[in-house]
C-alpha cells in the first residue's frame, strides 16, 4: 500500500501494519478453516486495528476541519486588510520623507561635528601649563590705597603751603608770651576781650565784676608795683597806631584808679583828632589843653567832669595848627608841675607815637609811658618802633599792655566773675 | 598697672570736719544774700558732717571794704540766728583777701589782718596774670609769720603747675575748691585741681560756698570719687 504523504506518520505506520495484518489473515485463510482459533484471532486483531485507524482518521479530519474554518477566517482578514493597503502606502511613503529629512540633517551634523572636531584636534596648542593663572580679588584700577596715599601726602602738603603762607602773612600780634619775648620793657598786663558792650566810657564802673575790670585793678596793682617809692604818677598812655586802644585803656585805668579813692585827671592830648570819646565826656568844645597852652584859659577852667567821683577830664580842646610846638614850650612842663600838685594821678591819652612826636613829649615827661599793643591787630613791627623810640629818647620808664587779648581756655568760666553766663557746670555734677 | 587695681579698693572716707573758705555772711559780699540763704547753706554743710567753718568774707579795695569790725559784727548776728534756729555749729570768720596794692600795703604798714588757726592768712589774686607783687608779698607775709594760704590756686588762669611748684617752694599753702573737682568753674579748672590732687599739693579744702545752689551741688559731689581721693590727703582741714 502507498504511503498517503499528506497523513502524519504516525497513522501511516497503523495502516503499514493494519495491511500486514490483512496480508497474515489472508494467508491464513488459506491455510486455515475460517472457524479457527487462529483464525478469528487474526480476524479479531485486524477489526481492532481497523477501528483503531477509524478513530484516529476521524479525529485527524475534525482536526483539519477546524483548521480548515481558521483559515478561512484569516483568509477573510486578510482579504479585509488587502483593502486599507493604499492608505497605508501613502502613510508609508509620507513617513518615509521625514525619516529621509531627519536623517539628512543628522547626518549633516554629525558631519559639522566630525568637522569641528578635526579643526579643533588641529588647533591643539604645543605649549604647558606651568602654573594656573591666579585670579585677583582687588580691581587693577583704579588703586585705592595709591590714591589714598596721594591724597595723604597732597593733603600735607597742601596744609603746609596754607600753614606757610599764613604764617607768612600773618604780622599780628598774637599772644603774651609773643610780647615778652620780643620786647626789653616789662609787660605791665593783659585786657581780654570783653564779652558784653559798655553804655558809658567806663567799663570798669559798668561791669565793676567782668574780666575786662578785673584785668584793669591788676593792671592799677602792677602800676604800684612797678612805680613804688614815686609820690606823683604821670601815666602817658600811648600806641603805634590808632585803633589799639589807648583811649579805651586811659579811661579805664583812670576809672579804675580813681575807684581806689584818687583823685585822678584824664588828659585827652590828641589834639589833632576830634574823638567820640572826648566829645561824650566834653561839654564845651571850645576849651581844652590847646588853649591852656596857649594860655588862652586856664586849666581849672577846662576841667570837666566825668561822672566818676575822684575822675577829672582835661579834653583837648580846639585843634591848633601847631600842636607839636605846644607841647615843646615850657607851658606844658608848668602845666603838668601843677597838675601834679592838684592829682594823685594823671593819666595822658597821647596821639599815636607812629605818626607824630606829640606823645613823646609827653612820655619823657611822665613817670610811666604805657604802649599799647592789640591782639591779632598790632603788627609785630610795631615791637621794633616801640624799641627804637625807648632807645633814641632813652626811656626807662616803659611797659607794655596787650589789649583785647581773646580769652581761651582756663579764663573761661569764672564762678564769681559775670562774664560768661553759667554753663554746663550743673550737669557735669549730675553725671559724677 | 598697679594703680588700676589700686582704683578699685574704696577710699576710706575721711569726712571733714572743719571748711575754711565760705561767703555767709550776708550783705558783705558777692555770697549769701540773706540770713535765711545762710541759714541753708549752713545746715547743707552740717549734713555734710562738718563741725566747724571758718567763713571768709572777700576783702577787695574796690568792690568790699570790710574791716575786721564789720565781719565780727555780721558773725555775731549770724551766730545769734543760728543760734535761734538751734543749729548747732562752731562759727568763725576769717577774710579772703584780695592781692592788690593795698593788701601789700597792708603788709608793709604791718596792719593786722584776719586770719584763722595758726595765723593762716587766706588770699586770693585776680585771675588773668600774676600780680607783679606775688613773691615779694609771701616774702614779706611769710617774714612776719603769717602762714599764707592761696585759695583756689586752680581758677587761676595764669596758674602751671611750675607756677604751683614754685610757689609752694615758697612756703604757701594750697585750698583747693571742692567745687572745682566736680567741673563748676570750667573744665580746665577741673583738670587743674586733678593735677593738684595727683601731686598732692592740696593742704586745705575749701567749699568756697556762696549760696545755697552751691551748697546741694557740694552735697552730691560727697560721692565723687576724686573728691575722695583728695579727702584722702593729707590735710590740714582738720587739724584747726
Amino acid at each position: 500500500m502507498q504511503q498517503q504523504r499528506f497523513l502524519p506518520e504516525y497513522v501511516n505506520r497503523k495502516l503499514e501494519d493494519f495491511n500486514k495484518l490483512q496480508q497474515d489473515r489472508d494467508r491464513l485463510a488459506l491455510a486455515y478453516n475460517e472457524n479457527t482459533f487462529a483464525f478469528r484471532q487474526k480476524e479479531k486483531e485486524v477489526s481492532l486495528a481497523k477501528e483503531t485507524i477509524f478513530k484516529q482518521l476521524t479525529e485527524l479530519k475534525s482536526d483539519w476541519l477546524k483548521t480548515l474554518a481558521e483559515l478561512r477566517q484569516s483568509k477573510e482578514n486578510l482579504e479585509k486588510g488587502f483593502a486599507t493597503m493604499p492608505d497605508k502606502n501613502t502613510q508609508y511613503s509620507k513617513n518615509q520623507r521625514f525619516y529621509k529629512l531627519y536623517e539628512e540633517f543628522y547626518l549633516s551634523m554629525m558631519q559639522s561635528k566630525a568637522q569641528f572636531e578635526i579643526a579643533q584636534a588641529g588647533n591643539v596648542p604645543d605649549f604647558k601649563i606651568l602654573s594656573p593663572a591666579s585670579l585677583p580679588i582687588v580691581p587693577i584700577s583704579p588703586k585705592k590705597l595709591l590714591i589714598l596715599g596721594i591724597g595723604l601726602v597732597a593733603s600735607f602738603v597742601v596744609n603746609f603751603f596754607f600753614l606757610g603762607i599764613s604764617y607768612l602773612l600773618n604780622n599780628k600780634i598774637t599772644s603774651a608770651q609773643e610780647v615778652e619775648k620780643s620786647i626789653h620793657v616789662p609787660l605791665l598786663g593783659v585786657i581780654p576781650t570783653s564779652h558784653r558792650k559798655s553804655n558809658s566810657l567806663f567799663h570798669v564802673v559798668d561791669n565793676p565784676k567782668s574780666m575786662v575790670s578785673e584785668s584793669f585793678r591788676s593792671l592799677r596793682t602792677n602800676l604800684d608795683f612797678f612805680t613804688i617809692g614815686g609820690h606823683k604818677k604821670i601815666i602817658t598812655v600811648t600806641s603805634t597806631i590808632s585803633g589799639e586802644g589807648k583811649s579805651f585803656l586811659a579811661t579805664n585805668l583812670g576809672g579804675v584808679l580813681s575807684m581806689s579813692k584818687k583823685k585822678v585827671l584824664l588828659i585827652d592830648l590828641d589834639m589833632r583828632k576830634q574823638k567820640n570819646e572826648s566829645s561824650m565826656l566834653a561839654l564845651d568844645p571850645s576849651k581844652g589843653i590847646s588853649t591852656t597852652l596857649i594860655k588862652k584859659t586856664t586849666w581849672a577852667e577846662c576841667i570837666q567832669s566825668t561822672g566818676l567821683e575822684n575822675l577829672d577830664f582835661l579834653p583837648a580842646g580846639p585843634h591848633p595848627p601847631n600842636p607839636s610846638e605846644l607841647l615843646l614850650n615850657g607851658e606844658f612842663t608848668n602845666l603838668l608841675e601843677e597838675l601834679k600838685e592838684a592829682y594823685d594821678f594823671i593819666v595822658i591819652d597821647t596821639p599815636p607815637v607812629g605818626l607824630v612826636t606829640d606823645g613823646i613829649m609827653a612820655m619823657k615827661r611822665a613817670d610811666l609811658s604805657i604802649y599799647v599793643l592789640r591782639a591779632n591787630y598790632s603788627k609785630k613791627e610795631f615791637v621794633n618802633t616801640l624799641n627804637r623810640i625807648s632807645s633814641i629818647h632813652k626811656l626807662t620808664n616803659l611797659a607794655v599792655v596787650l589789649n583785647a587779648l581773646p580769652t581761651t581756655g582756663k579764663t573761661y568760666g569764672y564762678g564769681y566773675y559775670e562774664d560768661k553766663p553759667k554753663r554746663k557746670g550743673w550737669r557735669d555734677l549730675v553725671k559724677i | 598697672m598697679f594703680s588700676l587695681f589700686n582704683k578699685k579698693t574704696e577710699v576710706p572716707k575721711i569726712p571733714l570736719k572743719v571748711d575754711i573758705h565760705s561767703h555767709l555772711l550776708a550783705g558783705l559780699d558777692d555770697g549769701v544774700k540773706s540770713l535765711e540763704e545762710a541759714i541753708d547753706v549752713i545746715n547743707d554743710l552740717v549734713e555734710m558732717g562738718f563741725e566747724k567753718l571758718v567763713t571768709t568774707p572777700h576783702v577787695m579795695n574796690d568792690t568790699y571794704r570790710n574791716e575786721p569790725t564789720g565781719i565780727q559784727n555780721g558773725l555775731t548776728e549770724l551766730e545769734q540766728h543760728l543760734a535761734n534756729n538751734g543749729i548747732n555749729i562752731e562759727l568763725q570768720a576769717a577774710a579772703e583777701y584780695y592781692l592788690d596794692e593795698f593788701l601789700y600795703a597792708r603788709i608793709i604798714n604791718k596792719e593786722s589782718l584776719l586770719t584763722f588757726g595758726d595765723k593762716y592768712l587766706l588770699f586770693e589774686t585776680n585771675f588773668i596774670s600774676e600780680p607783679l607783687q606775688m613773691k615779694e608779698f609771701i616774702f614779706q607775709a611769710s617774714s612776719q609769720g603769717y602762714r599764707l594760704v592761696l585759695a583756689h590756686p586752680e581758677r587761676y588762669g595764669y596758674m602751671t603747675m611750675e607756677k604751683a611748684e614754685d610757689l609752694r617752694n615758697r612756703g604757701v599753702f594750697f585750698q583747693l575748691n571742692s567745687l572745682s573737682i566736680g567741673g563748676m568753674y570750667s573744665k580746665s579748672v577741673r583738670k587743674m585741681a586733678l593735677q593738684l590732687i595727683d601731686k598732692g599739693w592740696v593742704d586745705f579744702l575749701g567749699s568756697d560756698c556762696h549760696n545755697p545752689v552751691q551748697s546741694k551741688i557740694l552735697k552730691a559731689l560727697q560721692k565723687n570719687k576724686h573728691y575722695q581721693r583728695a579727702c584722702s590727703l593729707s590735710l590740714l582741714n582738720n587739724t584747726l
